[in-house]
């Protein structure tokens, strides 16, 4: 009688769960970055209102990897859009900013909004934000890799002639409060 | 005395549904003696000149319907205006919901015969067509008013450097939409607390800025309704804000039900209660025994200064004695006193 024969069946192909980040007053402020899905969805409230930006922020130093070079080579690998439903969709650059400490990965989120706009950050390649981040940086150590959101300044909210405008200092001084 | 009963309009029976849709209609159609502006565009004035109020004890303006936890009770008491001001046109029609579980293309909500199709996951805005379209629909129902051309936006509405004109425009390509039945139910049972935080706080939270909530359908819809200060425009904002407000009633129901001897001001934080998320005092107009602008009679030291003149101008007139606090408006079967007031199926 012929032994029967094993057949080792194929593993299922799972697709990552894309990863959905709620931007709201009170929520995180640094979020997992390095995930295995090739895109991450930012539920932002207020783009532009309550929140300005996303920076992507490292525990690297730039001498373990983090170079501008290294952000910048990051930065031509992800498309960033915005969905809104005053605006369409909107292409969102992804900009390395440099500052006197040195710099990192930003994007702001969007046409101004007080409801809520959808953010989609992607690697145009296809492969996993964990792979693009950890190749870009190519660090011999272990290490995190967050998305901080920003605040954003003043208070368009208020007033809708000035909605889409960018806030000046005299309006934001004027409105500082309860941050509301 | 008399309990209005609020249904899915998906469930109304085409005879109600007409009446409602009638009822609108004629809202719009209705103008301010003397003036350009209906009175359906009046409410639409209201809501872009509650963003920003000049209110007594505040340095800065406040935005007495959104972003705080008067985000809820406000839109309650305006609702119910726009309700009773359906029922001054066409006698007995209450609001309908939006239910967002069950509401895409397909069912009678986002019909030509409904409230217009939806749009959604559209990459571009488009003019709504029905009912609400520019034009008086041809083979328009007998019922549609003759004194209305059709559904135009108002000048003073408009935001025309987003392409918000005189025509509604509806569509968003954000098409993430709804939110799955079972994520409705988990909010409508929330006890997310703290020693420090009433569970309204993350209920609140959740509920107008959670992901497929208040501001996500918003978004979804596109168009007018994406448009904080005239979202009114796009006559969906009545069902969708019915909707929320249902899913409040119910939250409240089993609070009250989960914790015997409670009271509806259980429920709603305490005025000295801090906002956990940002641990500032919460702004006149959203604590518990505030009065909610517009409706503060003749108390002085109100204003909606971040309105524009030609906004502020349509407002309409409330009388001395028309005072609504917060705390008023936390049973709705008691909206108007005793056994008076709405109840959801």
């Amino acid at each position: 009688m012929a032994a029967k024969k094993k057949v080792k069946r194929a593993a299922p192909v799972r697709t990552p769960k894309v990863p959905e980040y709620v931007l709201w007053k009170g929520g995180p402020l640094l979020l997992e970055a390095r995930t295995k899905s090739s895109e991450i969805r930012f539920r932002v409230n207020g783009p532009g209102m309550l929140f300005a930006s996303v920076r992507l922020v490292t525990t690297l130093d730039a001498l373990d990897g983090a170079t501008a070079g290294a952000l910048s080579k990051l930065a031509r690998e992800l498309r960033c859009v915005s969905k809104c439903g005053l605006n369409g969709v909107t292409r969102i650059p992804v900009e390395v900013k440099e500052s006197r400490i040195g710099a990192h990965l930003e994007f702001s989120l969007g046409p101004m909004s007080m409801y809520q706009s959808l953010v989609i950050l992607s690697v145009k390649t296809g492969r996993s934000m964990k792979e693009a981040i950890d190749e870009a940086f190519g660090a011999k150590k272990r290490f995190s890799a967050l998305f901080e959101p920003v605040a954003a300044e003043g208070h368009a909210e208020h007033d809708h002639s000035t909605f889409g405008q960018e806030p000046d200092e005299d309006a934001h001084s004027a409105h500082a409060g309860h941050g509301h | 005395m008399a309990i209005d009963t609020r249904l899915n309009f998906n469930n109304l029976a085409p005879a109600a549904r007409d009446r409602f849709l009638e009822a609108v209609l004629k809202l719009k159609a209705a103008m301010v003696p003397g003036r350009d502006f209906s009175v359906y565009d009046q409410f639409t004035a209201l809501h872009a000149s509650v963003m920003g109020v000049r209110a007594p004890g505040e340095a800065s303006l406040v935005n007495m319907g959104h972003q705080n936890i008067g985000f809820l009770p406000w839109h309650r008491e305006f609702l119910r205006r726009f309700e009773k001001a359906l029922q001054a046109q066409v006698p007995g029609v209450t609001l309908p919901y939006w239910e967002w579980p069950d509401a895409r293309n397909g069912t009678s909500l986002f019909t030509t015969a409904g409230m217009g199709p939806s749009r959604f996951a559209q990459s571009t805005t488009g003019p709504v067509t029905g009912l609400f379209a520019f034009s008086k629909p041809a083979g328009a129902p007998a019922w549609f008013p003759a004194a209305l051309p059709g559904w135009r936006v108002h000048v003073n509405l408009r935001l025309p450097q987003f392409g918000l004109n005189e025509i509604l425009l509806r569509g968003s390509s954000d098409d993430d939409w709804p939110a799955a039945a079972n994520t409705i139910q988990t909010l409508e049972n929330l006890n997310q607390t703290s020693p420090t935080a009433n569970p309204y706080w993350a209920f609140w939270r959740f509920l107008e800025s959670g992901a497929r909530m208040h501001n996500t359908g918003h978004n979804v819809v596109g168009g007018h309704m994406s448009n904080p200060f005239f979202s009114p425009n796009d006559p969906i904002f009545w069902l969708h804000h019915c909707y929320i407000d249902r899913v409040w009633a119910r939250w409240q129901a089993n609070r009250r039900a989960a914790q015997a001897g409670s009271t509806f001001r259980s429920h709603y934080p305490p005025a000295s209660q801090r906002n956990p998320f940002t641990l500032s005092t919460v702004p006149n107009g959203h604590r518990i025994d505030d009065m909610m602008w517009p409706w503060v009679g003749t108390t002085p030291g109100y204003s909606p200064e971040g309105a524009s003149p030609a906004v502020r101008a349509m407002l309409p007139t409330f009388a001395a004695a028309d005072v609504r606090r917060v705390a008023q408006t936390m049973d709705t079967q008691a909206m108007e006193g005793a056994g008076n007031g709405y109840q959801y199926s």
